[in-house]
């Protein structure tokens, strides 16, 4: 078997990751997908501990779940597969404000970054899933995303000879609608940034957390910034949703379309803020190009939505002080999960 | 680290103001209007709820204090008014008072003006205007039940399993109905009325929460950074113009963050009369009515805020004096 055909064999992949396919000496050799790596401050448990129990996490299955994400056959006209909107280089988000799914069709907001999910709460802007495994089917049928219903997509993984060793071997059987939404999911938890400059500052490691640094992380975690209100230390998220003054009135009413109450009007998820450097523009519809716009736009109270929450206030920022504060959001990306060779496409 | 520094910092220079502050006396009203509140206690004070049960933990906690200040003058100490001293640590896995009982379910219920206080939706306010409280969220911890005849009966805030909540404490989430259910164990009997304290007891109130678990986790939105510790109560709603005429502190504030400074502020000992009867078997619902008519009267009734260690903010500014008024107060009522 020659490498490359050993590649476009999943289980033959997985082979690879813990013992080099073949035996051969040149094989390369990457981590495994599955780590017990935590980001700083976070609690709770591992991404292994944290799986549910119908979907334990396995090198297989995140192997599997890894194909998957990066496979073009999950939408109906085979031109977008889940890592089409969220990039490795981006966080796994997507650089544009909204992404252009089956047909160039445009949702109305932003891909998020992909990064330490296996902790959150609930998912999608609105938090309408509670489990990444629900999450993971949502997309395929979005008929503005990848717009193809789960029993196709089923059909197609079935009849992809290629997948048959690789499910049977993570799930026990062929593809189901249920398997192939847990195997994205278990590869989505396995997307673990922990390396940032403030995750070792948070370890006691100040070699690249400066000056600035340190002033942007006090006024961050301050009432001058007010941001840790949202962004507690640590996860940098609540796993809340609020209107931070970003939403549009008579726009995407965001939360409420999930509560239907009317105080939840224009609140959206607290995102992690985790490589926020590289997951540009930011905000539920990517209205907002820089880090800087994003401090802009908090330092003026937000953007006047009736039912902006009472902590999105004024802040009175200094420029030094803005500048701080993007340099501390900079110290939130982690080179090494960028350039982490293990999120490469497999592949075709 | 940064965090260690802002927190030794931050925390050695209050402490010493309060402690200096305290000892000199110094009080300052935190504006004008009622003063009847505003008894100066030491460092770490206790002051207990209506009567002022005193109660001995098992393992040596109390919750307010023998021979404290009643309600009938109101008068509730300063810095650690009303305040429960909680357990010897606090601990995810907590073992129980006991292993039978009666559950006895409180189920909360906000009201304002005798009306349901509806989550996420706009509330007549007694000022004019609307109410829409969009983030509601408490502690509760310490629960004891007053026996009718006499005495005070430690109970565990426990699963509707029967098995104690992690870290001994209910997690008030109006968001989450799920939370709306208060249940303790109960040894059979009959009760006049309960003790609780609204928040954290001492040792669960630190300036570190990154290794806890819910409810005391940082997705709780009840932590604060460094040097101060957890929010007790958070609430956050929309006013419009009629309500927030009158927001300068006769009227619903937009936010209350009552939190407690770690070994100075105490959470508030709160008790709640009502004649409770748990039969030996089966399960007993009640309500327990947030007053929320009380929650703002209290966090608009000015307190004295001499050397108290405060983050600024009016909404903080508006916790603190629900803090130090709540003993006086009947936040809570016991219904059917």
């Amino acid at each position: 078997m020659s490498i490359r055909a050993c590649v476009r064999d999943v289980a033959c992949a997985v082979a690879l990751v813990v013992a080099g396919c073949g035996g051969g000496s040149h094989a390369p050799v990457s981590r495994p997908l599955v780590d017990d790596k935590v980001p700083a401050g976070f609690s709770g448990g591992t991404p292994v501990t944290l799986a549910p129990a119908d979907n334990a996490l396995t090198e297989a299955r995140a192997q599997l779940g890894k194909r998957l994400f990066f496979d073009k056959q999950l939408s109906r006209t085979a031109l977008v597969s889940c890592g089409t909107c969220h990039l490795p280089d981006n966080a796994f988000s997507d650089p544009k404000a909204v992404s252009a799914g089956v047909d160039d069709r445009r949702g109305t907001r932003n891909a998020p970054a992909l990064v330490n999910l296996a902790w959150g709460e609930s998912f999608f802007w609105d938090g309408r899933v509670a489990t990444l495994e629900e999450q993971a089917g949502k997309p395929i049928e979005h008929p503005d995303e990848m717009d193809l219903a789960l029993p196709d997509a089923v059909a197609r993984i079935a009849s992809d000879a290629r997948y048959a060793q690789a499910f049977d071997d993570a799930y026990g059987g062929p593809v189901t609608e249920v398997s192939l939404r847990l195997a994205i999911a278990s590869f989505v938890r396995v997307l673990v940034s922990g390396e940032s400059p403030y995750d070792r500052h948070l370890r006691g490691d100040d070699a690249a957390f400066g000056e600035a640094e340190r002033r942007g992380e006090e006024i961050f975690l301050g009432e001058k910034g007010n941001c840790f209100h949202c962004h507690p230390a640590g996860m940098l998220t609540n796993e809340g949703f609020f209107n931070n003054g970003s939403a549009t009135d008579g726009g995407d009413s965001g939360r409420q379309m999930v509560t239907n109450r009317t105080g939840d009007a224009g609140k959206f998820k607290v995102p992690g803020l985790r490589n926020v450097e590289v997951s540009a523009p930011y905000m539920h519809d990517g209205s907002l190009a820089t880090l800087e716009d994003v401090v802009d736009h908090y330092d003026r109270g937000g953007n006047g939505h009736p039912a902006t929450d009472p902590a999105i206030e004024p802040l009175g920022l200094s420029a030094a002080e803005k500048s701080d504060l993007v340099v501390f959001l900079r110290a939130l990306t982690d080179r090494s999960f960028l350039a982490d060779p293990r999120w490469t496409p497999p592949t075709p | 680290m940064a965090y260690r520094h802002l927190r030794d910092l931050l925390g050695l220079g209050l402490f010493v103001a309060v402690a200096l502050a305290t000892a000199c006396g110094g009080k300052h009203l935190d504006g004008g209007g009622a003063g009847s509140q505003g008894g100066v206690a030491g460092l770490g004070g206790i002051a207990g709820a209506a009567g002022g049960a005193g109660g001995g933990m098992p393992d040596g906690g109390a919750l307010g204090g023998s021979g404290v200040t009643g309600s009938g003058g109101g008068a509730a100490g300063a810095l650690g008014a009303g305040g429960a001293a909680g357990a010897a640590a606090c601990v995810e896995t907590v073992t129980p008072l006991r292993t039978s009982g009666t559950i006895l379910e409180l189920t909360i219920d906000p009201v304002l003006g005798g009306q349901p206080f509806v989550y996420g939706e706009p509330n007549l306010s007694p000022t004019g205007g609307t109410i829409t409280p969009i983030n509601f969220r408490f502690y509760f911890s310490e629960v004891r039940l007053l026996a009718a005849g006499g005495g005070v009966v430690p109970v565990d805030i426990v699963t509707a399993a029967g098995s104690p909540q992690p870290y001994g404490v209910h997690f008030f989430n109006y968001e989450d109905a799920s939370s709306r259910a208060l249940r303790v164990l109960a040894p059979p009997g009959t009760y006049t009325g309960i003790d609780l304290a609204l928040g954290l007891s001492g040792p669960c109130n630190t300036s570190t929460f990154e290794a806890r678990n819910p409810p005391l986790s940082s997705t709780s939105q009840m932590t604060w950074p460094p040097p101060f510790g957890y929010l007790f109560l958070r609430y956050e709603a929309l006013l419009t113009t009629g309500a927030q005429a009158a927001d300068a502190g006769a009227g619903p504030p937009r936010a209350i963050h009552m939190g407690g400074f770690p070994k100075v502020l105490a959470a508030p000992a709160i008790r709640v009369d009502g004649s409770l009867s748990v039969p030996a078997g089966g399960a007993v619902t009640r309500s327990l009515q947030v007053v929320m008519d009380q929650i703002f009267l209290g966090a608009n009734t000015p307190v004295d805020l001499t050397g108290v260690p405060l983050a600024p903010g009016e909404e903080v500014t508006a916790g603190e004096r629900l803090r130090q008024n709540a003993p006086g107060l009947q936040l809570f009522t016991l219904g059917p």
